[in-house]
């Protein structure tokens, strides 16, 4: 809580990764731990993220929209019904993102959309400006 | 990738791609074999198309836009199948997988 009394958002320190293209998910974990300094616990799919969500406690999730099985909604669906899952912001990763399809992402309850191809080098920032702007 | 991690310059990751990309050929080769050999039938027809959508994003992240270009022929391509269309014709996916070895070297 600051001086004004209000709320301040911790600080962006641990990053649930899920992300079913083994090399880009290599490329991205290595980015944010070395370019963002982030702590990141990297998934193939949404139910080894689901599994794991607890035992790692992150403070944001990164995820993959197209994924086989369970894909990047799904997740989210299930993910908030995880007893931690409710509040953890999640950020959603894809190479669809036209208006009307980010418009359906965060009614799905996103709080960002980042595009996809991106660019590895500047992936920590992105991520720590989304952080930074959320309520 | 200890020197990845110390270097993510473009270049690097060029590289990085480039060394990984014969295997994942490899891989969407096998798909497409095995989706042709079952008749084009969905369980095998998907993981070929999710392993071509990859390589389209793949492609892009790393620098590498032929095999994104070609990786999306093929997408589309199986996409239509997927959506009730034809089976793909086998002579033009086998002709985008030799675009697409030809792209990765």
């Amino acid at each position: 809580m600051n001086v004004a009394g209000i709320m301040e958002r911790p600080v962006l320190q641990r990053i649930l990764f899920v992300e079913d293209d083994p090399d880009i998910q290599v490329i991205a974990t290595m980015a944010l731990e070395s370019l963002g300094g982030f702590r990141v616990l990297a998934c193939r799919s949404g139910g080894e993220a689901l599994a794991r969500f607890e035992e790692f406690s992150p403070d944001l999730v990164l995820l993959d929209v197209m994924m086989p099985g369970m894909d990047g909604p799904a997740t989210l669906e299930a993910l908030r019904r995880l007893p931690a899952g409710g509040a953890t912001p999640v950020i959603f990763m894809t190479a669809r993102v036209q208006a009307h399809e980010v418009v359906l992402y965060r009614e799905m309850g996103a709080a960002e959309v980042i595009a996809k191809p991106f660019d590895p080098m500047a992936l920590a920032a992105t991520v720590r400006e989304i952080w930074s702007s959320l309520p | 990738m200890a020197d990845l991690a110390d270097d993510l310059e473009a270049e690097e990751l060029r590289r990085y791609f480039a060394g990984r990309l014969p295997e994942r050929l490899t891989e969407v080769e096998d798909a497409g074999t095995a989706a042709r050999e079952a008749g084009w039938a969905a369980e095998p027809l998907r993981l070929f198309h999710r392993l071509a959508h990859s390589l389209v994003g793949a492609g892009a992240t790393f620098g590498f836009p032929d095999v994104t270009e070609h990786a999306r022929t093929l997408e589309r391509l199986l996409k239509a199948r997927l959506d009730g269309g034809p089976p793909p014709p086998v002579a033009e996916i086998a002709e985008i997988l030799g675009r697409l070895r030809t792209a990765s070297q």
